[in-house]
């Protein structure tokens, strides 16, 4: 299945992509993509103790499945207002 | 309740208005509150230079959605809305204004604090403060006045 993941802030300088479009296996975890995520991207892998992730509109715990279509964002720390 | 997100200056008027004007003798609410967050020229010892906001916005809306309607569980409000701004700020713009609307100024005034609360934790709107010698994401641990609550795992990430 493919998922589609949104890069932001620090997540975003970190990959150096604002998206990008992950294949993964049918029963996909959260956390499965990121472990994909993080082997891909380097410098993104330390960012892990502060990034929070959302599917869809909401947030979304590292055990939560995917499914094909979906979009993952990755949520480093807010700071609106 | 209305959200928006805006790359222009924003038009207080209208998110006050979106809250208030409602028609000739039907008005419940003795209390309009309007908060301006503005862009201010110093963080701790740090000279900001200007402030860059970043923003995922179909979570923000609906992010925004979700906390408005659970604040208006807490506090006696009629209505709420808010516009916040992103791209590039300079010192003293407004960043962001939330309108409240209810029958007593008491509950207008908690639910504007509980609302800008809850938006700092679980609104998806990123700020990077460009001050003199740097730059920084806000909440991060690179951020020098302190990196944000750390999320734990198993977190009910709300």
């Amino acid at each position: 299945m493919r998922v589609q993941v949104r890069y932001f802030a620090a997540a975003r300088e970190a990959t150096g992509l604002e998206t990008e479009v992950l294949d993964l296996d049918d029963g996909a975890s959260v956390g499965d993509a990121w472990t994909t995520l993080a082997d891909r991207h380097p410098d993104l892998a330390p960012l892990r103790a502060q990034l929070r992730f959302a599917v869809g509109a909401e947030f979304a715990a590292e055990a939560a499945s995917l499914a094909d279509g979906q979009t993952l964002a990755l949520i480093p720390p807010v700071g609106g207002g | 309740m209305a959200f928006s997100i805006t790359r222009d200056p924003i038009d207080a008027q209208a998110v006050y208005a979106a809250v208030a004007g409602h028609a000739e003798g039907s008005n419940p609410d003795g209390a309009v509150l309007v908060f301006y967050g503005t862009v201010r020229n110093k963080t701790a010892d740090r000279v900001v230079r200007y402030l860059e906001y970043e923003c995922y916005e179909p979570m923000a809306l609906a992010q925004m959605e979700r906390i408005a309607a659970e604040v208006k569980g807490r506090h006696a409000i009629s209505d709420l809305a808010c516009t916040h701004r992103v791209g590039k700020l300079e010192i003293g713009e407004d960043a962001m204004v939330v309108a409240v609307a209810a029958p007593h100024r008491a509950a207008a005034l908690a639910a504007t604090e509980d609302f800008i609360s809850r938006l700092k934790q679980d609104v998806p709107i990123w700020k990077k403060e460009h001050f003199e010698g740097g730059a920084v994401w806000i909440g991060t641990p690179e951020d020098p006045q302190g990196a944000s609550e750390p999320i734990r795992e198993g977190d009910e990430v709300p």
